[in-house]
């Protein structure tokens, strides 16, 4: 596991092919910064043009951006990934970063472990072992701050 | 035809059959196997398919059945770990390949799913086995097991896998016995150097979950017969829908603090039970505040009225650190282990009563009651006794005299709390460490103004763990700040519901089958209270599914929080509410933890038998394979113990399909299927043996979510069949596709199309925007004028008449469908 920086995780959605955005339920029910954890998801998301994957009830606050976002159960992302043959549930090519945020932590470490090899980015406050990058532990204020640190290196 | 003699043949009508082709090992078996067939298949069926019963089965018996769900359910490990170190010549990192003993990485995680179920299943025996040797010892081992006057068919787990039925505690010293004996194979199963195949691996992991609702069902024929339980088994079918009535007392404003107050935790009601004799005996009923915690606590409801449910086990540190209890019983499983801790900081008395979980505490049993008294009440704060109507008067007398010497109050003073709110730094490691990441320096340092309303607004969704206390730099003890703060909140937390009523009746399931198959579903709610949110959520979600016209059921924990529902306008609590049956719109709570093989699997089996004539006895796979086209749906909301992992392979293994809320996330694996892979989607015409292309439908067996809304969305689409009425597929449609709409942004489900084979099945509010849609985006052609659909696009991309799709894609209702070729009906040429 990497911590990283905000230019790390910019550079990472920035660069990355095939790059997945899952926006899990504490989304819309978490508040840092002054707003909820949902719009910073829906900002990266627009900003690096990349898919989300909207779990839990956190569509209803993302259909109105101007990204691709469909409402996905996580499990049944986690399922996809695993199938021989990927069909298309929300991008023509399976992805090959899948990035994590506003999941439970039982959630996500259930999700990451699920994952195996493949690269996983968890934006939650917290350094996790068991994805391939994650944020060092921050409180909520200083992680309000990263990403908006991530949003203003995307807007670059 | 072997050996000729009666005894070997059993006689359906006119039709005679072997019996030693009908089973793998006869020996010891004659008399069950030859009365299980003669009492429960007719003529036609015997003649038409394969005899074949499963009596006392081992987990390889159920092979056919359990690769039918297995292939087509693929399990999902979560939780993943990498490194064995099960043998000597370890550890192994797996993810590097494989191990010194061969074994790879997918099949450990086969090994520690089914050790994790193992663990519950013994957990369960083991307590049943207890209770068996109780009653044994006060009531002799012929004593007689009680049937109830509405019980026609007996305890349906037993018999779908005995074959045989408890009348008598030897009975169920047979099946105990049976029980016990597969769970050491199970267990051996998963251990070094046994299986290593991933599927056989979790077949065994079903049957751990099939042997678990055999052990239930024994568990709850003794509490009934001996210990007087609520039973509906036993009362009037026209008295069943109020019974039994909503008096109990749930939460912990209920308590009444100016009397000593004992409480009972953990699997194990028998000190309870003891307890509550000796208050009887002894009239101070209106003396003592009796309280439950988990299953303890749900049992004593069924046999003692003025018992009340306090909180779920998850949140026993709540409890005791209100500083209310005087008396702890403690038994095992549901327990925290740092009780005894915990208890000390409010001067609790705990009695502990468990070989399974003893504490270090020496066994004081044969001390005298008295000495035992005056030890609790001046010196120790912990006894171990194993002796249970010691113990019982033991709680009963050391609460008594125990009143009074605690303090009035534990809970922190408005200046303390302020002072501990002043030392948080902001470094949020609370947040970080909080399963549920509710709790911040955002919440704790308004306190130290004397702003106590954040943390009392955690006070229902916090599960008490401890975590962030622990994780606090600062030691600052966050949850005696959350009681604090909430204790006026605490003191009206007071609901009404049932005690759990056990039994469903065959004319509630008669009621069902006369529904035609045309309620949306029926649902089971049920957890340990280890809930990713608040407490108000299960009631949240029986009122859905119970608004939606399911039928529903509630078992264990989490049927304590269904009740916290209050209908502003009828001014009732949801139990007051509805009545109190297994039909469409009521909501019945059948028990504790041992009351699971109640509310699903036993009604369906009667279902299968009194609707279409399936026999129930040692017939399990045949039962399951009808079970599959049942609309039922087992939500497991907040699991916290090994027992709920098995409890959902039990329901799975039954066709029951299971959504665990987000707590329970660290399920091993979870089983799911993939709708893309048509080749995964087929039943077998039920009269010419081919497989033909169904709907992806369930789409799951054990599946995850998050939110409870997803839940109830998860559930309506999980109840579509592939073989139903156009009434019943349009009326879940519109359950489905509403829920979806209502809480998922607006929108449809990206494959509600895979499911459209008639267009009356279309709800009619949305019909004109769906079949907009299955043209525009879909393929299909539409007679707009007329509002059908004159030709359906198969998956395939060929186009096809309404007749043509029919055929073609799912069963029609009426066509016989089975999963397995032996249930093929074929005209027998075999029999004399």
């Amino acid at each position: 596991m990497i911590t990283a920086t905000p230019v790390d995780i910019a550079k990472c959605l920035k660069e990355d092919k095939n790059i997945l955005l899952l926006t899990g339920a504490l989304c819309d029910t978490l508040e840092i910064g002054g707003k909820r954890l949902v719009e910073y998801a829906g900002e990266i998301a627009e900003l690096a043009g990349i898919p989300v994957a909207a779990t839990g009830n956190t569509i209803a606050s993302l259909v109105e951006r101007d990204i691709k976002t469909k409402k996905m159960f996580a499990g049944d992302v986690i399922n996809y990934m695993r199938a021989e043959k990927w069909e298309d549930p929300i991008t023509p090519e399976r992805p090959e970063t899948l990035v994590f945020i506003g999941y439970y932590p039982q959630f996500l470490n259930m999700m990451l472990t699920s994952l195996g090899d493949n690269k996983t980015v968890s934006l939650d406050n917290v350094a996790i072992g068991e994805a391939t990058i994650s944020l060092p532990d921050l409180n909520l204020d200083d992680w309000a701050k990263f990403l908006a640190n991530v949003i203003g290196e995307l807007k670059k | 035809m072997g050996d000729s003699s009666d005894k070997m043949v059993a006689t359906v009508g006119q039709t005679r059959i072997d019996i030693t082709k009908t089973v793998r090992d006869i020996r010891g078996r004659e008399e069950l196997v030859k009365d299980a067939i003669e009492t429960t298949w007719n003529e036609n069926l015997v003649n038409q398919m394969k005899v074949w019963l499963q009596p006392y089965p081992h987990a390889n018996d159920m092979a056919d059945w359990d690769r039918v769900l297995l292939e087509r359910y693929a399990p999902l490990y979560t939780n993943v770990q990498t490194k064995c170190g099960d043998c000597y010549q370890g550890p192994c990192d797996l993810s590097k390949g494989r191990g010194a003993c061969g074994i790879d990485c997918d099949t450990y995680q086969a090994k520690l799913s089914l050790l994790s179920a193992s663990k519950g299943l013994a957990s369960f025996v083991s307590d049943t086995r207890d209770l068996l040797d109780y009653c044994v010892k006060k009531n002799g081992i012929d004593a007689e097991v009680k049937w109830g006057k509405a019980m026609t068919y007996g305890y349906m787990n037993v018999h779908a896998f005995t074959g045989e039925n408890i009348h008598s505690l030897a009975d169920a010293n047979k099946i105990i016995s049976y029980v016990e004996g597969q769970l050491t194979e199970l267990i051996t199963s998963a251990s070094h150097g046994h299986d290593c195949d991933v599927l056989d691996l979790e077949s065994k992991v079903l049957h751990s979950g099939s042997m678990l609702l055999v052990a239930m069902d024994i568990a709850e024929a003794l509490k009934w017969t001996f210990f007087g339980f609520l039973w509906s088994g036993d009362q009037e079918l026209l008295d069943v829908k109020d019974y039994p009535k909503p008096y109990t007392q749930v939460g912990l404003g209920s308590v009444d603090t100016a009397k000593p107050v004992v409480v009972f935790v953990g699997n194990d009601f028998i000190p309870a039970y003891e307890a509550v004799q000796f208050i009887k005996e002894n009239k101070l009923e209106d003396k003592i505040e009796v309280g439950g915690v988990g299953a303890a606590g749900h049992d004593m409801i069924r046999f003692y009225e003025p018992a009340k449910l306090l909180v779920t086990p998850v949140k026993l540190t709540k409890l005791l650190r209100l500083g209310i209890v005087d008396v702890l019983v403690v038994s095992d499983s549901c327990c925290k282990v740092n009780i005894l801790e915990e208890a000390a900081k409010t001067d609790t008395r705990v009695i502990v009563t468990s070989f399974k979980q003893s504490f270090g505490l020496k066994e004081r049993s044969f001390d005298p009651i008295d000495d035992l008294v005056k030890d609790l009440t001046e010196a120790s704060t912990a006894v171990l006794v194993f002796d249970k109507e010691k113990a019982g008067e033991l709680a009963v007398k050391a609460a008594q005299k125990v009143k009074g010497k605690r303090k009035e109050s534990y809970l922190l003073s408005v200046d303390q709390m302020k002072k501990h709110a002043s030392r948080c730094d902001g470094c949020d490691a609370c947040f970080r460490a909080c399963p549920n990441r509710i709790i911040s320096s955002k919440v704790i340092l308004p306190a130290k103004d004397g702003d106590f309303s954040r943390l009392a607004d955690l006070c229902d969704s916090s599960l008490f763990c401890g975590k962030c206390e622990t994780a606090c730099p600062q030691n600052i003890p966050v949850m005696d700040m959350i009681l604090a703060s909430s204790s006026e909140k605490i003191k009206e937390d007071t609901v009404r519901m049932r005690a759990g009523r056990g039994f469903i009746s065959q004319l509630e399931v008669r009621d069902i089958a006369i529904t035609g198959f045309n309620l949306p579903g029926v649902v089971n709610i049920t957890g340990c209270g280890n809930y990713g949110g608040s407490d108000k959520d299960v009631a949240w979600l029986t009122n859905e599914f119970v608004n939606s016209n399911y039928a529903v059921t509630v078992t264990g924990c989490a049927a304590q929080d269904a009740a916290r529902h209050f209908n502003e306008k009828t001014k009732k609590f949801l139990f007051e509410q509805f009545p109190s049956l297994y039909n469409p719109r009521c909501l019945a709570n059948i028990g504790g933890c041992s009351s699971h093989g109640m509310p699903m699997s036993s009604p369906t089996y009667k279902l299968g038998y009194i609707g279409y004539r399936c026999p129930y006895r040692a017939t399990f796979e045949m039962l399951a394979d009808f079970m599959i086209k049942w609309p039922a749906i087992l939500i497991l909301w907040g699991p916290a113990t090994d027992i709920m992992y098995t409890i959902a392979a039990a329901h799975a293994r039954s066709s029951i399909k299971v959504i665990v809320g987000p707590n329970g996330s660290n399920f091993k694996r979870f089983l799911m299927g993939n709708k893309y892979d048509r080749s995964k989607w087929w039943s077998l015409h039920g009269f010419k043996n081919y497989k033909k292309e169904i709907e992806p439908l369930p789409e799951h067996l054990i599946c995850p979510v998050e939110t409870k809304e997803e839940a109830v969305t998860q559930a309506y689409k999980l109840c579509l069949t592939f073989q139903e009425f156009e009434t019943t597929r349009m009326t879940k449609f519109d359950l489905w596709l509403s829920a979806y709409k209502k809480w998922f942004g607006n929108t449809l489900p990206d494959d509600w199309h895979l499911f459209v084979k008639r267009d009356v099945e279309l709800p009619i509010t949305k019909k004109a925007k769906l079949l907009r849609l299955l043209e525009e985006e879909h393929g299909f052609e539409i007679d707009k004028k007329r509002g059908r659909i004159t030709r359906f696009k198969h998956r395939d991309g060929r186009m096809l008449d309404p007749g043509e799709m029919v055929e073609e894609y799912g069963m029609r209702v009426g066509l016989y469908t089975t999963f397995l070729p032996r249930l093929v009906y074929a005209k027998r040429t075999d029999r004399e």
